[in-house]
């Protein structure tokens, strides 16, 4: 990620240099029009001063033979040289070159290159002037002008060059300042990728970045606040499961104790009042409070028995089963939701059943059904307890399917969320099965299997 | 005025010292003589063997091997001997076990003082008695076909598991039982298997939803 920015910004800026090397190309193509319409008037201009000139030395010549004899003329031409821009040629009756104007002086010896040549000069026609027993001939030479315009044309085009790469850099610079907090970005997405919650951008000046970074700095402390209400709602799960555990073991004690010591020490109180009452049936005053002394005591021991039976664990299943604890929560469940039809089909059987694993059946159910009441809008929700086995294992299958709108529908992970993942734990501590299925549209399907027994070991010797 | 049990010898075995006094008292209140006091089951065994009382009245939870094993061993000693068994669990499952070992009667230790001595009564004329509040109870277990599958298990089988239930290991069983330790292991396993279960826990579990040991 990292290497493509700056190849990023290369792009840009070389996009931007070659939009202005074709603009200079362009100016350059008007600048050759012009350039070839000047070197064409200078020319022209030139060749015209020279043909009157020449055609007035003709006349001349023409006119007065012995005066302006040929020789003088071709004596008077060689005198004069070179004429601007053109070159002068002299030939006899019979076409033989008599004389040619000495090639410039102006930048001598060199010339421009053919294919700037063809471009830029215009082309003229040589002109003949009759000049009695010689012609002379203007041959327009347009290469000293063509030459200066290619000398400029090379001075403009190293300017144009050295802009062009100044732009590029500049360009680049420019990028690489202002895209410079996209690096700050992409590393503040990887570090909170990595689980890095506390990264936070700083504001950028560029307002689409500030932008960017307001928003990724909001979404980090929602994440954070997210991951902070999970860790809270984590460790309070966990004192609860504590707190649970040592409030069963607290009753454990307390039933102990209860049943052990107080108890006993009733019973004991009970019969030396029994015993006082036998021996005193003569004083009728001691006699009635020893009878009341083991009536209240009878009284005790009823107090204390249902205190214990309160104390026992889930008293409830271990002395109804599974599916009779079931069927009374599903029973009130049906008063609850009269309006979702709730098939019911209970064969645990009557063989006993762990008891966290009859608890772990009834929450499993509590928390199936407050789902469908909840978020399913289902019409129907049917509920199967069964027993199965194979070979020498067995287990205890629930199956509760409702035909709601299943998940996938936005609000239903919102509640169940933590439900799903205590019925979870639970299955996970009692080395069950969870499936947990569901189509849009189609209700869910939750299924757990659990084993009747855990392979586990304990005083195995035999 | 004769008491009706003038002359009779008792032995009281009862893990609770205070429990064993009110007893003592209204045993005595009522013309027996409390020959000797247990503690525990192989004391009682002991003093039955020294003292030949004409009734045993036993705790059926004590430390050792527990007033059960205890009346089991006693009665193949001593067939003829008359027990008395005292529980203060109110599940059927013990009374059946202990009427089954050869108790003649079995009472809830809540009960009052005066079923207390009618019980003792019965059983010293040789007469069985069943706690009448438990008696109903006892009756409908045996007749509606829920039997506890504890109820499957031999008298030995029995002893062992409540020991095991209790947490004793395998070891600890066949010193308090003195069997070989892979007898003890047989009689696991028959129990395993008797009662569908898995390990220790799940033992100590059923044990405890059959109300033969505290939660």
């Amino acid at each position: 990620m990292r290497r493509l920015t700056p190849s990023l910004h290369t792009r840009i800026s070389l996009v931007l240099t070659v939009l202005a090397g074709v603009l200079l190309l362009a100016l350059a193509g008007l600048w050759l029009k012009q350039s070839r319409e000047a070197i064409h008037e200078e020319v022209e201009a030139a060749s015209r001063v020279s043909e009157q000139w020449l055609s007035v030395a003709a006349r001349e010549a023409r006119a007065r033979p012995p005066v302006w004899s040929s020789e003088r003329l071709l004596a008077h031409l060689q005198a004069v040289g070179r004429i601007r821009a053109n070159v002068i040629e002299v030939q006899d009756a019979a076409g033989q070159r008599l004389y040619r104007s000495p090639p410039p002086t102006y930048k001598a010896g060199r010339s421009t290159p053919g294919w700037f040549a063809a471009v830029v000069d215009p082309g003229f026609a040589a002109r003949r002037i009759d000049a009695g027993a010689l012609t002379l001939i203007l041959h327009p030479d347009a290469s000293r002008a063509t030459l200066d315009a290619w000398d400029d044309l090379c001075v403009m085009a190293g300017w144009a060059a050295a802009l062009l790469v100044a732009l590029f850099f500049a360009a680049r610079r420019a990028l690489d300042r202002a895209l410079r907090p996209l690096g700050l970005v992409m590393a503040a997405l990887e570090r909170t990728g990595r689980g890095r919650f506390d990264t936070r951008l700083p504001v950028f000046p560029v307002p689409e970045l500030g932008r960017l970074a307001a928003s990724f700095n909001g979404m980090a402390d929602r994440l954070a606040e997210a991951v902070n209400e999970n860790v809270r709602l984590e460790s309070e799960h966990e004192l609860c499961e504590r707190v649970q555990l040592r409030l069963a073991a607290e009753r454990r004690n307390i039933a102990r104790e209860l049943h052990d010591e107080l108890a006993q020490g009733i019973t004991a109180v009970r019969a030396l009042a029994g015993a006082i009452a036998q021996r005193t049936g003569e004083q009728p005053a001691l006699h009635g409070h020893a009878q009341s002394i083991v009536a209240v005591t009878g009284q005790m021991q009823d107090g204390v028995r249902s205190i214990l039976q309160h104390l026992r664990p889930s008293s409830g299943v271990e002395a109804v089963g599974v599916d009779e604890t079931l069927r009374r929560y599903l029973d009130l469940w049906r008063q609850h939701y009269p309006d979702i039809a709730l098939g019911v089909t209970l064969q645990a059987g009557a063989a006993p059943v762990g008891n966290d694993l009859a608890q772990a059946l009834l929450r499993i159910v509590q928390e199936g059904l407050t789902n469908v009441a909840r978020h399913a809008s289902a019409s129907r929700v049917d509920v199967l307890l069964r027993r199965v086995h194979a070979g020498s294992e067995s287990w205890l299958e629930l199956n509760l399917a409702d035909n709601g709108r299943g998940l996938g529908a936005r609000s239903s992970y919102a509640g169940c969320g933590l439900g799903l993942n205590g019925i979870r734990e639970r299955v996970a501590a009692l080395s069950g099965e969870l499936h947990f299925g569901s189509t849009a549209g189609a209700g869910t399907r939750l299924h757990v299997r659990l084993p009747l027994h855990p392979a586990s070991t304990l005083e195995e010797t035999s | 005025m004769s008491l009706p049990l003038s002359g009779t010898k008792i032995l009281l075995a009862d893990d609770h010292a205070i429990v064993r006094l009110g007893f003592r008292l209204l045993l005595e209140g009522d013309g027996g003589c409390v020959v000797g006091e247990a503690e525990s089951g192989e004391q009682a065994l002991r003093l039955y063997a020294e003292l030949a009382p004409d009734l045993v009245v036993m705790d059926v939870s004590m430390p050792g091997i527990g007033g059960l094993a205890a009346l089991e061993r006693l009665r193949s000693r001593h067939p003829q001997a008359r027990v008395l068994m005292l529980s203060a669990h109110h599940d059927p499952v013990i009374p059946v076990r202990a009427l089954k070992a050869g108790a003649l009667g079995y009472l809830c230790k809540r009960c009052s003082p005066d079923e207390f001595l009618r019980g003792v009564r019965q059983v010293a004329r040789n007469q069985r008695y069943i706690d009448p509040e438990m008696a109903q109870e006892i009756a409908l277990a045996q007749l509606s076909g829920t039997a506890h599958p504890v109820e499957s298990l031999s008298e030995k089988e029995f002893s062992v598991f409540l020991q095991l239930a209790q947490g004793c290991s395998v070891n600890d069983v066949a010193k308090t039982f003195h069997l070989s330790a892979s007898t003890v292991g047989t009689h696991l396993y028959h129990i395993k298997q008797k009662l569908n279960a898995g390990n220790a826990a799940e033992l100590a579990l059923i044990a405890m939803r059959a109300g033969l040991i505290e939660a």
